[in-house]
């Protein structure tokens, strides 16, 4: 049995045309909350828990930023592909929520 | 403590807690609950969030089949930031450390997010973001409050109304017992806001830039209408200052204008002056009898035109001018100017004006009405239907040949006959005035007396023109003042021209509602003045501090002078002479 | 609001003995306190205080009338009486005149929404003149309370 697990990765971020906005964040929270390990995003000073969609986007990471993702715990391993598949995503045809919001 | 800088619009000092209006509504959380009532705070907040969560997903189901995956997904997202662990750990940190309500905290939690979006500076994802969050904000309060918040009407508190820019609706709804104080992000001296600040007669600041973000609703914020300043959370010295400022402010506007409504404006060796009042729309007619005005002396009626795709017609104009004049009855004057649109006035709000390189010197006031005549006679033809209620005169604006003069008088009579041959009855011996406000006029002011019943001198524009300095361009506001020695010069003149035509001449720029120049207009041997209905009492308490001998001492020596820092000095010196408490 | 609301019945001084402002002004301080309002340790504190906020700038608002008044932080709730002076008090009023109406009013320090509230009572009501010379000619407290609600 390995102790807790710690992953270090460079990721830059995708998902144009605005990079790290509501979805991917929310997404990237939700996915965090389901997983028995501890998830930090940092960009330089500024450094974001990976459980809070609120933190991440305080990052205000446009596509092309590269970000440090930090997993360390039981989970930490299987988690890390579909995070990075988050922050590498496609982006989207529309981001806006068009008029009926 | 913050202090914003914007542009001051309407005098005056309010202290209070800010009621933040967006574009939807209003929201306007209370501030703190007891300490027995924050856990059920926390409960409201909790209900409110996972009920925000609940609709979100809600809305995500039935937009998917709408509109496609993609956009029903953005709901998802929101569903997401409703059960964000650090929005629900700060807001209800904020409960129970502060005894703030669930509003209160949502409010200053969210804002706290958004601060920091703030302090990265602007890009393409903050500007997005601050907007997610502002929906977000007003989604929770909305739930908390039930329906969609209180009506503006509804308050009863008094309150700041902060916006970003008030709506003519908005503001029509205003209740100056209730909202002491206006400040705005956008908007400029001439805007809606401004105007009616000015005529509920509360402090307004506008055009301030970008604020809402760094406050919440309930914040005790300070509007300075004095200076042009937004203060958010004061601090304990600066709060004493304000609320000393204000209670002299009440006081002395307060006090003064019931005690002395109704003894005479007269010096202290009997010279009577008049002293009048400068208003824009009817309900205004009113301050001026509360502050025991002699009259109006420039009623403005560009106010017909605010908001306006269409000309006003005859009849909304008539009901205006009958309005005032009915309120003001039959021995207080009524001086009614002719349509002084264009330069910075309603430019593009009536289609009147095409684009101008250089409005200020192109086609406004006037000789805009010369060029649309049917405009003008509509005008005309309502002024002199509302004659016969009351003392009313006409005054031309912005006058800068005898020419301009003369066709504004045949037009005038053109429409006299019209109205006789209908036998619509008016008055035939309405006075004729002329504004003073374009340097030209000045000089030619002896020939242009002997055309018109009396002068009333624009000093605003004057000093502008004279000057050629624009005091809205800070780079050479400083050379906009009404102290140099040149205005000095052509106020002399035009004041001799009217003394020897024996026509009478008023003040009506801001220079007759500064008490500094009183001593030097009485002097220079003006007997009237029109300023803003607030300024009348201390106006006329100054009035009553005169000797004419003295003032006319201080023309005198004042026209000596070469500089308008000399001109200022020397006025300030001689004021406080005659009242010794008198403000810098 | 209503003056009833803050001005302290027990507190009225129908007839002032003072004849200077700075002795009205402590001797109004005390009657607050002898009604209970203020403890003996706060009393000099509160009288330096309002005193200070003269200093200022007279708060004789011309008319016969002044509003001296001051915040502290160990006032609990907003407090303020009425006094009368029947010989009249130099103030350095606005208008010169010497002052016959007093209304005191102290506040605590945290809270500027009361304290600006009543002083806008305050202000409103001596807006009435007749209101102003019945007060003046007032002999009793009862006379005052039944004016002043």
């Amino acid at each position: 049995m390995p102790a807790t697990l710690r992953i270090v990765k460079s990721v830059v971020v995708a998902n144009p045309p605005m990079g790290l906005h509501l979805r991917p964040a929310t997404a990237f929270a939700k996915l965090v909350r389901g997983l028995k390990c501890n998830v930090t995003l940092s960009h330089g000073e500024k450094r974001a828990d990976g459980r809070s969609a609120f933190d991440l986007l305080g990052l205000l990471a446009p596509p092309g930023t590269e970000l440090l993702l930090e997993i360390e715990g039981e989970d930490a391993e299987r988690a890390v592909e579909p995070l990075c598949e988050i922050l590498t995503g496609e982006g989207e045809l529309s981001d806006t929520p068009g008029p009926l919001s | 403590m913050e202090i914003r800088r914007g542009i001051a619009v309407s005098p005056g000092v309010a202290i209070g807690p800010a009621l933040v209006l967006d574009t939807e509504g209003i929201l306007i959380p209370i501030r703190s609950v007891s300490t027995q009532e924050v856990d059920g705070e926390v409960r409201r907040l909790r209900a409110a969030l996972a009920e925000a969560s609940h609709l979100a997903q809600e809305k995500q189901r039935t937009l998917s089949a709408k509109l496609g995956k993609e956009i029903a997904d953005i709901f998802a997202a929101h569903a997401g930031l409703y059960e964000d662990p650090i929005l629900v750990r700060d807001a209800e940190a904020l409960i129970r450390a502060n005894n703030y309500s669930a509003e209160y905290a949502v409010s200053r939690a969210v804002r706290a997010i958004m601060k920091r979006l703030d302090a990265a500076g602007s890009s393409p994802l903050a500007t997005r973001l601050q907007a997610d969050f502002v929906d977000l904000e007003k989604q929770l309060l909305i739930l908390l409050q039930g329906a969609s918040g209180q009506p503006l009407s509804a308050i009863t508190e008094p309150i700041i109304v902060l916006a970003h820019d008030l709506t003519p609706s908005e503001t029509a709804i205003l209740d100056p017992k209730t909202v002491h104080a206006l400040a705005t992000e956008s908007g400029g001296a001439t805007s809606h806001t401004a105007i009616m600040a000015g005529a509920l007669e509360i402090p307004a600041v506008v055009g301030v830039g970008r604020f809402l973000s760094d406050i919440s609703g309930g914040d005790t914020v300070i509007v300075d209408g004095y200076q042009g300043l937004l203060i958010l959370d004061p601090d304990a010295e600066t709060l004493q200052r304000y609320m000393e400022l204000r209670f002299r402010d009440q006081t002395t506007s307060g006090l003064h204008q019931v005690f002395q409504k109704n003894i005479p404006a007269e010096t202290k060796d009997g010279v009577r002056l008049h002293l009048f009042g400068n208003i824009e729309f009817p309900g205004e007619a009113r301050h001026c009898l509360d502050r025991g005005a002699d009259g109006v002396g420039l009623y403005r009626t560009e106010f017909l035109y605010v908001n306006k795709s269409v000309d006003p017609t005859e009849e909304e104009h008539f009901q205006a001018y009958q309005t005032v004049l009915k309120e003001l009855g039959p021995d207080r004057p009524v001086v009614i100017r002719t349509l002084d649109l264009g330069g910075d006035k309603f430019v593009g709000m009536t289609g009147l004006t095409h684009h101008e390189k250089n409005p200020f010197l192109g086609l406004r006031s006037v000789r805009l009405c010369l060029k649309n005549q049917p405009m003008f006679k509509t005008q005309l033809r309502a002024i002199l239907r509302a004659s016969v209620y009351g003392d009313l005169r006409i005054m031309f604006p912005m006058v800068s040949t005898a020419m301009e003069l003369r066709q504004c008088k045949s037009i005038l009579r053109e429409v006299q006959e019209d109205l006789e041959e209908a036998r619509i009855p008016f008055k035939s011996d309405i006075p004729i005035g002329t504004m003073i406000e374009v340097p030209s006029a000045a000089i030619m002011a002896d020939v242009l007396a002997r055309q018109v019943d009396f002068f009333s001198i624009g000093t605003n524009d004057l000093v502008q023109y004279t000057l050629a300095a624009d005091r809205n361009n800070e780079t050479v506001a400083d050379l906009y003042n009404a102290a140099d020695p040149s205005i000095l010069r052509l106020l002399q003149t035009v004041i001799r021209a009217a003394n020897t035509a024996e026509i009478d001449v008023t003040i009506c720029g801001e220079m007759s509602g500064e008490p500094m120049y009183m001593q030097l207009l009485l002097g220079l041997g003006v007997r009237q003045f029109s300023a803003t209905p607030r300024k009348i009492p201390e106006l006329k308490r100054i009035v009553r501090q005169l000797c004419l001998a003295d003032a006319e001492r201080v023309a005198h020596e004042a026209l000596q002078l070469e500089t308008a820092r000399e001109v200022t000095s020397y006025l300030r010196e001689q004021l406080r002479r005659i009242l010794p408490d008198a403000p810098d | 609001m209503r003056l009833s609301s803050f001005i302290v019945r027990e507190a009225i001084l129908p007839a002032l003995v003072a004849t200077t402002r700075d002795a009205a002004i402590t001797e109004i301080i005390q009657s607050l306190k002898n009604a209970g309002q203020f403890s003996d340790a706060d009393v000099s504190d509160i009288t330096a205080a309002v005193l200070r906020r003269e200093q200022l700038g007279s708060t004789g608002i011309g008319h016969g009338v002044a509003i001296p008044h001051s915040r502290h932080r160990d006032v609990p709730n907003l407090v303020g009486t009425i006094a009368i002076s029947q010989q009249g008090l130099a103030f350095d009023s606005i208008d010169g005149e010497p002052v016959h109406v007093l209304f005191l009013l102290i506040s605590p320090d945290q809270q500027p929404g009361p304290h600006l509230r009543a002083l806008d009572a305050v202000v409103q009501k001596t807006k009435d003149e007749q209101l102003v010379s019945k007060l003046k000619a007032s002999r009793s407290v009862e006379e005052i309370w039944t004016l002043l609600s």
